[in-house]
C-alpha cells in the first residue's frame, strides 16, 4: 500500500518524507479528582494561575483554591455531614486557611 | 406571570419536545426539552461530553460549549482564572451580554447588580462572602434563623393540614410561600408587601425561563417589560435602604446599611446595598422552590422513603442533598468563559469560548455518583454535588436553602402520616429555561395521628 511517504515530490527532493509534527504547546492540567486525572489541559506555560492563587488564596502549595462552599473548619471538625462526602480526603487538609 | 403582547410565552410553556434517542436529537435548549433532559445527558455524557455551539461565545467569532461531565466543570469551577465569569477580572476581550452567575450578577439585571462594585477581583469576592453575605444565609450564619423556618413552615402546615378533601397543591400552598417568608423576613421588609415582591421575584428570573438557548437571550420587547417590573423593585429596594439607614433593626438590610466592609475599610454606599440586595432576593427563592417540590415528588413515588425520613428525622438532611442532586433547580449556566485556550477531553476550546456548565448533567454523571438517578441516603459523597456550583463562587444562599429544605421536611414528616399524589390530577410538566421547576404538584396526604 502506498502512504505519504511514497509520494514523488518527497522523494524526489531528498527532503523530509513526511511534514514535521507540530511541535506540541506547553499545557499544566488540574489536580486529579479522586485520583483520576483531569482531561483538561491549558495552553498556558507560565503557570499564570499557580502564582495569581499563591497570591490571592494564600494556598501554601500555590495549588488551585480549595473547595470553599461549607461552615469553618472547627464546625466541619464538629458535624460528620461534612466529612461524609462533602470534603473529599484530598482537600481536608488545608481546610483551616478559610 | 402576567401576559402581554409583548411577552406572550404560551408557545413556550406549553411546548413538548421529543425524548432524545441519539445524539443528532439532543438539544438541551429547545422548547420543552425540558422534560427529557435526563435522557440527554446520558447521551451527552458517552458520546459528546463537550458539546460545541457555533457562534455562541463571547463574541460572534467565538464558540458556546456546553460542558456535562462532573470531573470537568469541578475542575473548571475551582480555576477562575482560566475559567473566569465573562467581564471579570482576567478576562479579557470578553462581553457580559446575556450572561449570568450563581451568585446572581445576571446581566438580565445589569443596571441594578452594576451596582455590586465590591468584588472587582477573587479576593474580595472572598471577603464580599465572608464578610457581608456569610453572616446572614450562609452555611455559617444561616443555621441562626431555625427558629424564624420553623414557624414558618408549621404556619404554612396549619393552613391545610386540617382541609377536606385533605389534598394540596404544593408548589402554591408550600414550596413557593416558605422561601418569600424565609427571605423577606431575612432582608427584614415588610411581609405585606409579599405578594408584589413575588412579582418582582418572577421578574428577576424571567431571562432564566423564558429568555431563548444557552444564554437566556429575550427579545428587546421583553428585556424592556421587564425592565419595568425590575425598575420598580430597584425603587422598593431603595426605600427599604434609605428606611434602614434611619431605623436599623435585625436583619440584612439594616446589617448592609450600617456594616463597615473591612476589606475597603468603608460603609458601603445605598447602591452597594442595593447590589447585594437583588443577588440575595434572586437567588433566594424559586430555586429554593424548585428544589422542595421536587423533593416531595421524590417521596411521593417512594412512600417507604417518607416512611423511612419519618422513622428517622436524622436522615433528612441526606434526603436533601440527594434531592437536590437529583432534581438540581439550576440545572446550567452560562458563567465561564476561556481566558485562555484549553482543551477538554480533546476538545480545542479557544480563548473567548463561553463554557455552558451544566450542573444537572454533572450530577447525574455515574462516573461521580453510581446509579445516578436512585435516592442513595448512604451515598458516600452526599454533599459533593454541583446543585450549588464549587469553589470561590459557590451560591453564597446554600446555608439557608439547606435549613429551610431540611426543616421543611422534618416538619412535613412529622405532621403526616403519608403524601401521595392525587391520582391523575399531575402531569409533572416544568417550566423552560435552565431552571428545572414543577409548574404545580397536585397532593393529598394523612395527617399525622400522634
Amino acid at each position: 500500500m502506498r502512504d505519504e511517504g511514497d509520494h514523488s515530490r518527497y522523494s524526489r527532493t531528498g527532503e523530509a518524507l513526511a511534514p514535521a509534527p507540530e511541535r506540541e504547546r506547553a499545557f499544566r492540567k488540574p489536580p486529579p479528582l479522586h485520583g483520576r486525572e483531569s482531561h483538561i489541559r491549558i495552553f498556558d506555560a507560565d503557570n499564570e494561575a499557580r502564582r495569581v492563587y499563591g497570591e490571592t488564596q494564600r494556598s501554601r502549595d500555590g495549588s488551585l483554591p480549595k473547595e470553599e462552599h461549607g461552615p469553618s473548619a472547627v464546625l466541619k471538625a464538629l458535624d460528620p455531614f461534612w466529612t461524609r462526602g462533602i470534603i473529599p480526603e484530598d482537600e481536608r487538609e488545608g481546610d483551616e486557611q478559610d | 406571570m402576567t401576559t402581554t403582547e409583548a411577552s406572550d410565552y404560551t408557545e413556550m410553556i406549553n411546548a413538548v419536545a421529543q425524548c432524545p434517542v441519539n445524539l443528532e436529537e439532543v438539544d438541551l435548549f429547545e422548547p420543552g426539552a425540558q422534560e427529557h433532559w435526563g435522557e440527554a445527558y446520558k447521551i451527552l455524557h458517552a458520546e459528546s461530553p463537550v458539546q460545541r455551539i457555533p457562534g455562541e461565545g463571547s463574541t460572534p467569532d467565538t464558540d458556546g460549549f456546553v460542558i456535562t461531565k462532573y470531573q470537568d466543570i469541578y475542575d473548571i469551577v475551582r480555576d477562575p482564572w482560566t475559567f473566569p465569569q465573562p467581564g471579570f477580572a482576567g478576562a479579557e476581550g470578553n462581553s457580559t451580554a446575556g450572561m449570568s452567575t450563581e451568585d446572581g450578577e445576571a446581566s438580565a439585571l445589569a443596571d441594578a447588580m452594576a451596582l455590586n462594585t465590591l468584588r472587582p477581583n477573587l479576593e474580595l469576592h472572598k471577603a464580599h462572602r465572608i464578610e457581608l453575605t456569610d453572616p446572614w444565609v450562609g452555611a455559617t450564619g444561616a443555621p441562626r434563623h431555625r427558629p424564624m423556618v420553623e414557624k414558618f413552615v408549621d404556619q404554612l402546615i396549619d393552613e391545610w393540614i386540617d382541609r377536606d378533601p385533605a389534598e394540596i397543591e404544593f408548589v402554591e400552598d408550600f414550596a413557593a410561600p416558605l422561601p418569600q417568608l424565609v427571605m423577606t423576613t431575612i432582608l427584614g421588609w415588610p411581609l405585606e408587601d409579599l405578594e408584589m415582591l413575588r412579582k418582582w421575584g418572577q421578574a428577576q428570573v424571567r431571562r432564566f425561563v423564558y429568555g431563548k438557548g444557552h444564554r437566556n437571550i429575550m427579545s428587546d420587547e421583553e428585556e424592556l417589560e421587564n425592565a419595568k417590573d425590575l425598575g420598580d423593585f430597584m425603587a422598593y429596594v431603595q426605600e427599604q435602604v434609605t428606611h434602614k439607614r434611619e431605623n436599623p433593626g435585625d436583619d440584612m438590610t439594616s446589617f448592609l446599611t450600617q456594616v463597615t466592609y473591612e476589606a475597603m475599610n468603608r460603609k458601603l454606599t445605598d447602591n452597594e446595598v442595593i447590589g447585594v440586595l437583588f443577588g440575595m432576593h434572586i437567588g433566594g427563592l424559586e430555586t429554593t422552590q424548585y428544589a422542595i417540590a421536587a423533593e416531595a415528588q421524590l417521596l411521593a413515588e417512594k412512600p417507604e422513603l417518607f416512611q423511612e425520613l419519618k422513622a428517622d428525622p436524622s436522615k433528612v438532611r441526606f434526603f436533601a442533598e440527594e434531592g437536590m442532586r437529583i432534581h438540581a433547580p439550576t440545572q446550567g449556566l452560562s458563567t465561564r468563559m476561556a481566558a485562555k485556550d484549553v482543551e477538554i477531553r480533546g476538545t480545542p476550546i479557544p480563548k473567548g469560548s463561553i463554557l455552558h456548565l451544566r450542573y444537572g448533567a454533572a450530577n447525574l454523571d455515574d462516573e461521580e455518583f453510581g446509579c445516578p438517578a436512585d435516592v442513595d441516603l448512604a451515598r458516600p459523597n452526599t454533599g459533593r454535588h454541583m446543585t450549588f456550583s464549587q469553589g470561590i463562587r459557590v451560591c453564597p444562599g446554600a446555608g439557608i436553602s439547606r435549613l429551610e429544605q431540611n426543616i421543611a421536611w422534618e416538619r412535613l414528616t412529622q405532621r403526616l402520616d403519608t403524601l401521595e399524589f392525587v391520582p391523575g390530577k399531575n402531569d409533572f410538566r416544568h417550566q423552560p429555561g435552565i431552571m428545572l421547576g414543577l409548574w404545580e404538584l397536585h397532593m393529598q396526604f394523612t395527617k399525622a395521628t400522634s
